[in-house]
């Protein structure tokens, strides 16, 4: 079996677990933000009807994705695309800053570029993009590809958007969702032995920071490129949420272990 | 910066420009102020 086929077939199984813990109800997904970023959202609509929809999803007949919205937050103005690729698919799964959609191409193992207003579309990485690169975050042109080649991997890749130029990055820990943030890659990982750390990584530079090291990271995650974590913590009747932004990297390292404040 | 957050799921929400962008149940978008505590709807297409 070629390598192509190998990759069809365990595509079509995994559609087809898709379809079957799904409840086979019709419906796998609906709509999903990609990103945000310069004043504007970005949301794919995916509907899945049937399981010859599935199928033809997974192995590339059509993008399963059906419109791409862009909201200008300015003006509450929408804009319709069609997507080039399935940018909902966790094969496949695509990222935005807002001006520009990343995500994977299966049939090409490419990462495909494409304009949120005007649906025009690049590739880049043509047949080396295979199932170990996936787009996490996106910010000003620049997208962060993570690469999970290896359980111990601790590698992404920077990839200018217009250029296609690219530059590896060591993130330095076992990485989930790299978040990219101007000249920071924040990372949300393990350390060995396996403790749980945001950490952050200043791309121009090489210097590294461990942001928070507690259980209660646990309990965080990281929302967007502009917010670097945000702490979820029982507090009364509410949810407090720590958010810090690129600004606060250079406050002290166990902020997030004191009382939430602006730093 | 303190805030009550609501909770919209992280994972489905995204922060913009000071504020938290999410889907509504009808899949129209949510945004939410997170410094005044502000929240509007921005109906999106059918």
């Amino acid at each position: 079996m070629s390598s192509r086929s190998a990759q069809t077939f365990a595509s079509v199984a995994i559609a087809m677990a898709i379809l079957l813990t799904s409840g086979c109800d019709g419906t796998v997904g609906q709509r999903l933000i990609l990103g945000a970023g310069e004043g504007r959202v970005v949301i794919v609509e995916a509907t899945v009807s049937s399981p010859l929809d599935v199928i033809a999803v997974y192995v590339q007949l059509r993008p399963p994705a059906k419109r791409i919205f862009t909201v200008d937050l300015t003006d509450g103005s929408v804009t319709t695309i069609q997507p080039a690729t399935d940018y909902s698919s966790p094969l496949s799964f695509g990222v935005s800053d807002g001006r520009r959609i990343i995500g994977r191409e299966l049939l090409t193992n490419s990462i495909v570029v494409q304009d949120a207003v005007a649906g025009d579309v690049k590739r880049f990485m043509e047949g080396s993009a295979g199932y170990h690169i996936s787009a996490t975050d996106a910010d000003m042109g620049l997208a962060l590809l993570r690469v999970s080649d290896s359980p111990e991997s601790t590698s992404a890749i920077l990839l200018d958007t217009q250029s296609g130029q690219q530059r590896v990055l060591d993130l330095g820990l076992v990485n989930y969702f790299p978040v990219l943030s101007g000249d920071y890659v924040v990372t949300f990982g393990t350390l060995r032995p396996a403790t749980f750390v945001f950490a952050s990584l200043n791309w121009r530079t090489g210097g590294r920071r461990i942001l928070a090291t507690s259980e209660s990271v646990r309990k965080s995650a990281v929302i967007g490129s502009e917010v670097f974590w945000v702490a979820e913590a029982s507090a009364g009747q509410g949810n407090v949420a720590l958010i810090a932004r690129a600004a606060s990297i250079t406050c002290p390292q166990d902020l997030f272990l004191q009382s939430p404040r602006d730093c | 910066m303190e805030t009550n957050y609501p909770s919209f799921g992280f994972t489905l929400s995204r922060f913009v420009d000071g504020k938290v962008m999410f889907l509504e149940e009808n899949g129209d978008l949510g945004v939410f102020d997170a410094a005044t505590g502000g929240r509007e709807t921005i109906v999106l297409p059918e």
